[in-house]
């Protein structure tokens, strides 16, 4: 008996060490578990556009980029709404979409010395941080990402800021590492947008600094050379332009924007957008890239909606807006639309054109006033060619000639003198019109909306009009931030955020730092 | 002294046949109801000379006066009869009832006597399943098992049925029992959309669960086992509880064929009440392009269809059943093969199913045992959408004053009341026949045992099974569809390929030490699960009315596949201590290892321990007359459970269709500290039998504590992650299972049997996982604000929703510019799906041939989310809506600023809901359209069968027995409810949690069947 205990006892121990290749089998057989970087990196630029478009549907109501065709929206009266993800995806992208997956093309550049790759993880990380920061103010920075924790404090967005600076730096330094195993054609595997080309990385990571310093403009710190240092270290043209291409060929890889997404079907141009192209706002002069850029009424006029007012003719087909795809109030279809509302247009990030806007107005600042028109006829050009770039096949582009007429007009000062910050920032809301969202707001923010920054400069004040009323919540505030995502803060993250106040009816008008002096 | 007397007259009688002279006897063996026994062993007492009735149940065996004939049967009590001096001697067998002899068959095919066992246990017989006719047989088992909950997706041809015992304990998992045929564990999964390309929430189509595709007729019996120790034997699979099917055999004898068939008809006769009173249009006035009814009132003079009514159709089913079985001691086979043919009740559904089987049993000498059985199905399901912009709920949103059979334009288009909405929800005659939607199954199940007997006091079981299957689901939207417009044809089609492998072998020592009677098992099982699916997908189709992905635009086509892999190896030791056929302690111990968990948490061991102490076999109770059993029995045991879904030890990158491609972390975040839960599991219980067993009744109370499950749940994104796998939370369920048994009547012409089943469940969350302040199952936000959702402290049934905003005093706020309540935008805790109490009774008259049985099932208590009739009021046609005319002022409080101060305005807007359609568009509260207390009793089954006389029959020479039958199933029901059907799901069966019960929203209600057959026996 006792032999055969034991017989049996070996047999259960030799079972049980054969057992350990058999269950070795937990790692999935149709998904990698562990990815190589350039693998990850391709669907992160999908998730960067992927974040600002879907919030863009709101945030271009609060920066009059766009409205409905029906009056009192909340979102123009710069109101919200509570316990839904609306305007939560540029929360949910940044910490998820975007999120660990750098981490993992840093820890799998690291580990194969490819090190333009960890640069352009930690470009494209700064760049979300500071889209982050802009838009939501305080957020998850130290704790973020934790294994090990549940719940999650908050940080100020000064330490965002800097770490945006560490990230950028960081991103540039790798960028222009010599040695190691990676390669731009080992990069241009998965990058879709620059093809490997890390000079262009470097000069986006410089763009990033431009932007992150010049939102600052409001501080005594502010210093107008370091910004124009690394404006003049960003992009140099357009073929710098940071732009995430779109297939266009199916719902799932078209541009959000599109019609195939069909998600703009009741939007119409803002009356602020008409009125700086039409004439209205630069002294008569007709912008040739109205026509390829907004859409006309069924009676030929450009007309835009303001501010929770809707659309008072949306009923009369002859002179209501049509939809930014500017085939009338419907969606026209697959392949049509114009200017970036195509399916397989592309998402600008950064363009060449809003560095040198920034650029012109950090000159302006610096009162280098023939500089700063240098850079806004390039900031002007440029953009006019990005326009271009854009038109579809039954439009005709922007001829020479029309351009330089533009180019000759009174919407173009002759000398520096002439030159008006007004100028400056209403030229950059026309060229960061419709993609460029965060910062157009930023900018708004700045400058107080209509109400001037702390220099007394109020470039918005002809064009830019506050609601009446303001929504509920506000106090008869302006929106200065969005509140973090409700399925991600307020349900499972609540005792944090009541702590910076997200508990509070009038949290999303309370100014962030940036703004402030 | 009894058995003293017993020996001495045996041995007397030993002596007497030792010299008496052999003769031959004949005789017939019967069953109560008068009809023949084939292939009863007639054997003589006391030597291995036997022979076994024929097929008319006659035998003839050559013995001598004195000697003992033994007359054996499976499933009627042995019958001794003494041959004496007549040469004829028939005898009369009777159904074994007798608890004391019943036996149960517990995990790996052990069977116990049931008074040895410690725990709660049920046994339904096959007969009584098949005879419900039904072709989801767990359809047939609520309200005959106490304490199982069974909640069918739809009243559709091969809808799905979630099955769970006692209560859920899985927060976000499955919470269903484990299946098992003849000792091994079989798929019942139901396919989850979260395979497709899609990746869908399980709500607007269903799916079958495979345990369906078990022939009822080739079930012996079905044993619920619920218990902690029940579990502990199964590992980690049957921590929900055990299906354990034993399925028919053959009895060796003459060969026996029977023949079976039965057609049915059925309808559906409960639906969502619509008004007929007001027509299409908003604030009063008309407007024919809409499905919203706020407009006039409809003519007098207009003509009104019934299109719900005349759009169901009667369902029609045939099955056909045969089977052959005969053989020998040594070798016998049983062989079957049954037709089912349905259509159901909705046009274009319904349902198919082949289903072949073999089962064989040899003998090898003394010692060896052989049994195997194969079993190919072979099934297909025509099924229509559910939930939200199905066939179903398009039915209630068609104008009455149109005819909804109109389905086509003049031009062969799809016709919309607005022709300009592409959006609108499709005609359902439409739908059904432009939006095919089907599964078809193909599975192969393969059982094989044997074993062997070297010593009696030693054995050893092998076992090895097999369930393979493959569906193919097929769905499509067709490009002029509601669905199908935006994409231009959708068509999504899946194959899953499943393949459960495994293996047990356990060493029986059993020996008898005077009046200890221990019993020793060792135990070894290995399991091998995968289910393979790959999914497609495509858009935009070349040709309208063509159904293949062929037809999709090349740039559309995608694919998905999802490979989910698990494996389990287990040790098991057991030990049965009895002690003089009274006293029965049970004590196990199991140690699982399982690839689902990290390497270093792969092995976790749980004990259990069973005690059974049938005290009426002691003095004073032993000479009871009243008291015929009497037993006690307590069991404890923890259950472990590994991860249910593999790899999730760490993240996974999953494909991304933007532009790129590439692959990127998916929502759930991995752990790689995950260890196994566990339930700890007490149970009490008393099983108490009167009068000749004729009275009985069963007590369980138990309790049941999962601590640190591992469950999904969703945290802050700052976890880099929407949902992360953690261990954490604490779930309680207890409840109480009660069944009474009666047989109030027995005379030789009539019987009556009463048995009813009370059960009890209340599950609650003590911790929750991670301390969330809440937890939430997406999948069942289907409709509205209601959302199961957990707290802790609240029930694991409970649902959540959106309400009206009150002030500090409670009492309701009104908007002051509008006049109307304003919602709430949080969830609060509002309803618990859990009954108060279910109840089974069946009934059961036997007069002379003739059998009348029935089952009601009845719950009291347990709210329903009403969510058709919240839809039909959103749209103007609730019958809540037709006092839309009276102006009224809500009792509240205007929301000025002044709503929390000790001087709050009172509201007076007077709002006339004909003219503000908000009033019912935007401003209702989902707690009104959650139903408290549903209470039902519904007439699962009524059966009214007829044995023809056997003197009638021994005139056709081949009929040995015959039987006609009419059974109802779902005849009526009555409820408080005031929706169509409480029991139908909002998802499937395939859903976490508690599921869809308690969630009523585009599902289709039970039909009423009536079944007409026969059945034969040659």
């Amino acid at each position: 008996m006792k032999t055969k205990l034991s017989v049996l006892l070996i047999g259960i121990i030799i079972s049980l060490t054969g057992c350990e290749k058999y269950l070795d089998i937990n790692t999935d057989p149709s998904n990698p578990q562990v990815g190589e970087a350039q693998i990850i990196l391709p669907p992160i630029f999908s998730q960067m556009e992927r974040g600002v478009q879907f919030d863009a549907r709101y945030l271009g109501r609060y920066i009059q980029n766009w409205g409905l065709s029906t009056a009192n929206d909340r979102w123009e009266q710069h109101g919200w709404l509570a316990n839904s993800d609306a305007q939560g995806e540029i929360w949910r992208s940044h910490y998820y979409g975007i999120g660990k997956n750098i981490d993992l093309i840093i820890e799998d550049a690291n580990k194969t010395e490819q090190f333009n790759y960890a640069g352009v993880a930690k470009a494209i990380r700064a760049w979300s941080w500071q889209t982050t920061t802009d838009y939501h103010g305080e957020a998850i920075l130290k704790q973020a990402f934790d294994d090990t924790r549940y719940v999650f404090d908050y940080d100020t967005q000064p330490e965002i800021y800097a770490e945006v600076v560490r990230l950028a730096n960081e991103a540039i330094a790798d960028l222009g590492k010599t040695g190691g195993k990676g390669s731009p054609s080992k990069l241009a595997v998965g990058d879709i947008v620059y093809k490997g080309d890390a000079t262009k990385w470097i000069k986006f990571s410089y763009g990033l600094l431009a932007r992150n310093l010049h939102n600052l403009s409001n501080k005594s710190s502010y210093n107008p050379d370091k910004v124009i240092e690394f404006a003049d270290k960003a992009l140099q043209s357009n073929a710098d332009n940071f732009i995430i291409p779109n297939g266009g060929l199916n719902t799932t890889d078209g541009n959000f924007f599109g019609p195939i997404r069909d998600n703009l079907a009741g939007y119409r141009q803002s009356s602020i957008i008409v009125e700086l192209m039409d004439g209205t706002v630069f002294s008569g002069v007709k912008d040739p890239r109205m026509t390829r850029m907004l859409a006309a009424s069924a009676d030929g006029i450009f007309r835009g909606v303001g501010p929770a007012k809707g659309d008072p003719n949306r009923l009369n087909a002859t002179t209501r807006i049509p939809n930014v795809w500017g085939e009338g109030i419907v969606n026209p279809g697959p392949g049509k639309g114009k200017y970036i509302f195509r399916d397989n247009a592309g998402f600008p990030i950064m363009t060449y054109s809003e560095i040198q806007f920034i650029k012109a107005e950090a000159l302006f600042r610096k009162g280098d006033k023939n500089g700063a028109l240098t850079a806004y006829k390039n900031g002007v050009s440029a953009h006019i060619d990005f326009v271009n770039s854009n038109v579809t096949s039954g439009i005709t582009p922007i001829s020479v000639g029309e351009k330089a007429a533009y180019m000759a007009s009174a919407a173009i000062p002759a000398t520096g003198a002439a030159l008006t910050l007004d100028m400056i920032m209403h030229q950059k809301f026309i060229a960061l019109w419709a993609h460029a969202f965060v910062e157009t707001w930023s900018d708004l923010r700045r400058f107080n909306y209509n109400q001037g920054d702390v220099k007394g400069n109020n470039p918005y004040l002809s064009i830019f009009e506050f609601p009446t009323p303001f929504w509920v919540d506000n106090n008869g505030k302006p929106i200065q931030r969005v509140r973090p995502r409700f399925n991600s803060e307020y349900v499972w993250n609540m005792e944090a955020l009541s702590k910076i106040g997200g508990d509070k009816s009038d949290f999303h008008t309370v100014k962030l730092w940036f703004s402030q002096p | 002294m009894k058995k003293t007397l017993l020996m001495l007259l045996g041995i007397f009688l030993f002596v007497v046949s030792a010299v008496a002279q052999e003769k031959t006897v004949t005789g017939k063996v019967t069953d109560n109801d008068n009809i023949s026994l084939p292939g009863v062993s007639v054997k003589i007492k006391g030597t291995t000379s036997g022979v076994s009735t024929g097929i008319d149940g006659n035998y003839s065996i050559r013995a001598s006066a004195g000697q003992i004939l033994v007359f054996s049967f499976i499933g009627m009590v042995n019958k001794e009869q003494t041959v004496g001096s007549a040469n004829v001697i028939n005898v009369t067998l009777n159904s074994d009832t007798k608890s004391l002899n019943e036996v149960v068959v517990t995990a790996f095919g052990i069977t116990r006597e049931k008074k040895a066992i410690g725990y709660a246990t049920q046994t339904i017989q096959g007969a009584e399943i098949a005879q419900t006719q039904r072709e989801n047989f767990i359809n047939s088992l609520q309200g005959r098992v106490a304490g199982a909950t069974i909640t069918p997706s739809t009243g559709q041809p091969g809808a799905s049925s979630q099955i769970i015992l006692r209560g859920p304990v899985s927060l976000d998992g499955d919470n269903q029992p484990l299946f098992v045929v003849d000792g091994l564990p079989i798929s019942n999964r139901t396919f989850s959309q979260g395979a497709l390309v899609s990746d869908r929430p399980n709500r607007d189509n269903d799916y079958s669960n495979r345990a369906m595709d078990i022939n009822p007729e080739d079930i012996e019996s079905v044993t619920i086992l619920k218990g902690p120790e029940a579990a502990a034997l199964y590992g980690t699979d049957g921590s929900s509880g055990a299906i354990v099917i034993t399925t028919k055999r053959a009895a060796s004898g003459k060969g026996l064929a029977t023949y079976s068939n039965s057609f049915r008809v059925e309808s559906v006769y409960r639906f969502p009440e619509i008004q007929q009173v007001y027509g299409p249009g908003f604030f009063g006035v008309d407007d024919p392009e809409t499905r919203s009814f706020f407009g006039p009132k409809f003519a007098a003079q207009a003509p009104l269809y019934d299109n719900i009514d005349n759009f169901f159709e009667t369902g029609f089913t045939q099955k056909h059943n045969l089977t052959f079985e005969g053989g020998t001691q040594a070798l016998s086979v049983r062989a079957s093969g049954a037709i089912d043919d349905q259509t159901g009740v909705m046009p274009g559904t319904g349902f198919q199913r082949l289903n072949f089987r073999v089962s064989g049993s040899s003998k090898i000498g003394s010692k060896i045992n052989i049994t195997s059985s194969l079993n190919l199905i072979n099934s297909r399901i025509d099924k229509t959408y559910k939930g939200a912009g199905s066939p179903m709920q398009s039915t209630l949103t068609w104008p009455s004053n149109d005819d909804m059979s109109v389905y086509l334009t003049p031009d062969g288009n799809r016709r919309k009341i607005d022709p300009t909405n592409a959006l609108e929800i499709d005609n359902p005659y439409w739908g059904v026949e432009k939006n095919p939607n089907n599964d078809k199954t193909n599975r192969f199940l393969g059982n094989f045992s044997i074993s062997y007997d070297p010593f009696p006091w030693l054995g050893f079981v092998a076992r090895m099974g097999s369930d393979i299957y493959s569906t193919i689901g097929n769905s499509l939207f067709h490009p002029q569809s509601r669905f199908g417009t935006a994409s231009r044809g959708l068509i999504e089609n899946f194959t899953e390929n499943s393949q459960l492998l495994n293996g047990t072998f356990i060493t029986t020592l059993k020996k008898d030490y005077g009046k200890f009677s221990p019993v020793f098992r060792l135990g070894y099982s290995i399991d091998d699960s995968r289910y393979e699916t790959n999914a497609t997908r495509g858009e935009k189709f070349y040709k309208e009315d063509f159904n293949s992905l062929n037809n999709t635009d090349p740039t559309t086509q995608r694919f998905k596949n999802s490979n989910p892999l698990k494996r389990r190896v287990g040790w098991f030791a057991n030990a049965e201590l009895g002690y003089d056929r009274f006293l029965y302690l049970t004590l196990t111990g199991r140690m699982d290892g399982s690839s689902t968990l990290p390497a270093e948490n792969r092995y976790f061991f749980y004990p259990a321990s069973s005690l059974s102490f049938v005290f009426s076999e002691l003095k004073p109770f032993a000479d009871s007359k009243v008291l015929s059993l009497g037993k006690f029995r307590a069991s404890w045991g923890l259950t472990g459970k590994d991860a249910r879904t593999p790899y999730i030890t760490s993240s996974t990158l999953v494909p991304q269709g933007t532009t790129g491609g590439g692959f990127a972390l998916g929502f759930f975040g991995g752990n790689a500290a995950l260890e196994a839960e566990f339930t700890e599991a007490v149970e009490v219980g008393t099983e108490l039998n009167f009068f000749k067993d004729r009275v009985g009744l069963d007590f369980t109370f138990y309790q049941s504590t999962s601590d640190k499950q591992i469950t999904a749940p969703r945290l802050s994104y700052g976890t880099g992650f929407v949902l992360k796998y953690i261990n954490g939370g604490v779930v309680r369920n207890r409840g109480f299972e009660l069944q009474l048994k009666g047989t109030p009547v027995q005379t030789k012409d009539f019987a009556w049997d009463i048995v009813s089943n009370f059960s009890r469940n209340r599950g609650k969350i003590l911790e929750m996982p991670a301390e969330l302040p809440t937890f939430y199952l997406s999948d069942t936000w289907l409709y509205a604000g209601v959302r199961a959702q957990y707290t802790k402290g609240s029930s694991i049934t409970s649902l959540g929703a959106n309400s009206f905003l009150k002030n500090n005093q409670g009492q309701l706020l009104i908007n002051p510019s509008t006049g109307l309540p304003i919602r709430d935008g949080n969830y609060t805790q509002i309803a618990d799906r859990a009954p108060d109490i279910n109840v089974g009774l069946s009934n059961s008259f036997t007069y002379k041939n003739l059998n009348l049985s029935f089952l009601l099932d009845m719950r009291k208590g347990g709210d329903i989310f009403n969510g058709n009739e919240l839809y039909l009021y959103v749209n103007g046609l609730s019958r809540l809506t037709l006092d839309r005319e009276t102006p009224r002022v809500l009792t509240g409080i205007l929301r000025d600023g002044l709503e929390n101060t000790s001087t709050p305005t009172q509201n007076n807007i007077i709002v006339t809901p004909y003219l503000q359609n908000a009033y019912y568009t935007s401003s209702y509260s989902e707690e009104d359209f959650i139903e408290k207390d549903v209470n039902w009793v519904r007439l699962k089954d009524i059966t009214l069968s007829y044995n023809l006389p056997t003197q009638l029959l021994s005139r056709t020479k081949f009929i040995s027995r015959a039987n006609v039958f009419v059974t109802g199933t779902d005849v009526f029901l009555f409820t408080n409810y005031k929706g169509a059907d409480p029991t139908v799901s909002g998802l499937n069966a395939s859903a976490g949690g508690f599921g869809g019960s308690g969630i009523d929203y585009g599902s289709l209600a039970l039909p009423r069947g009536i079944n007409l057959g026969l059945k034969l026996g040659f």
